[in-house]
């Protein structure tokens, strides 16, 4: 073989060598990208999963939270005030697990549960003042507050429900 | 001392308040009122006072309802006209006195003019005589 071909051959190997190498890379960052997207999609589907679990207990909360609320009516109309105090406490945790459990809520639904939150403390207190001083709390007005929340908190659970 | 932050937020309650941007409600004691926002809430109050007049109680509280601060309005004594009035604006929304006269006076409907007074006769004339 002479020198020229010699030569000619070396820089078609090199080339060759050149070309390999730049598809391998491609061929690498393929595979990066399409493990990177799966584990993006992997990580996507766990993330849904868990805010799905989360909106389902959330829903659970809050037909618990007007289940107790519905009670609640009940105990005042029956002049039950022994038994209120610890239902008032059951409500507000129920309400401050929801909140927790939503950083993400709209404000004005968060802005919702903190003041049925803190209107549930407020007639705790008005309750055990009144059992403190052995006088009959205004049965008509507690409804009245618990009822507008009742109604407002229901909105909000048909807004969860709706969610696709 | 109470913090300074509280005039800034008397301040601001009060001009969202009578801009309605404030919802105020009534709660469980009576002649007590509070807004709730994402976070924490605040109850506004009257009670007497030494000198006969009523005295008036801001208080903050937590998500859980817990009273982390008040203020009077002795702490701020400039302040005694816009505390009063942001309990009177509370007390308003709270008790919903705007909404009820808006309907009522939409219920009334507009002011009808006045019906015009009757012209006099015409004065009589001899030509106005048949005999």
């Amino acid at each position: 073989m002479d020198g020229g071909r010699l030569i000619f051959w070396a820089a078609v190997a090199s080339i060759a060598g050149v070309a390999v190498s730049v598809i391998g890379f491609v061929v690498t960052i393929i595979g990066v990208w399409r493990s990177r997207s799966a584990a993006e999609q992997a990580k996507a589907a766990a993330r849904e999963a868990r805010e799905g679990i989360l909106e389902l207990e959330t829903i659970q909360d809050f037909t618990a939270v007007t289940t107790i609320m519905e009670e609640i009516k009940r105990l005042h109309r029956a002049s039950a005030w022994a038994v209120l105090p610890d239902r008032y406490t059951a409500l507000r945790k129920l309400l401050g697990a929801i909140l927790a459990g939503n950083p993400d809520a709209p404000d004005g639904q968060k802005a919702l549960l903190v003041g049925s939150i803190n209107q549930f403390r407020v007639m705790e207190n008005a309750v055990e003042r009144a059992l403190a001083d052995r006088t009959a709390p205004d049965v008509v007005g507690l409804n009245k507050i618990v009822s507008q929340k009742l109604d407002k908190l229901n909105e909000v659970l048909s807004t969860f429900r709706l969610k696709p | 001392m109470a913090d300074p932050k509280f005039l800034t937020l008397i301040h601001k309650l009060l001009e969202r308040s009578k801009r309605g941007k404030v919802q105020w409600e009534a709660t469980a004691a009576e002649g007590v009122y509070q807004a709730a926002f994402p976070q924490y809430s605040v109850k506004i109050y009257s009670l007497p006072g030494d000198m006969g007049e009523l005295d008036y109680i801001l208080q903050l509280a937590d998500d859980e309802g817990q009273v982390i601060d008040e203020i009077r309005d002795t702490d701020f004594p400039n302040e005694f006209n816009n505390m009063r009035d942001l309990f009177n604006c509370a007390r308003s929304i709270g008790l919903g006195l705007d909404r009820a006269l808006d309907s009522i006076l939409a219920a009334l409907g507009p002011d009808e003019p006045a019906p015009a007074e009757p012209s006099e006769p015409p004065e009589i004339t001899d030509g106005d005589v048949p005999f």
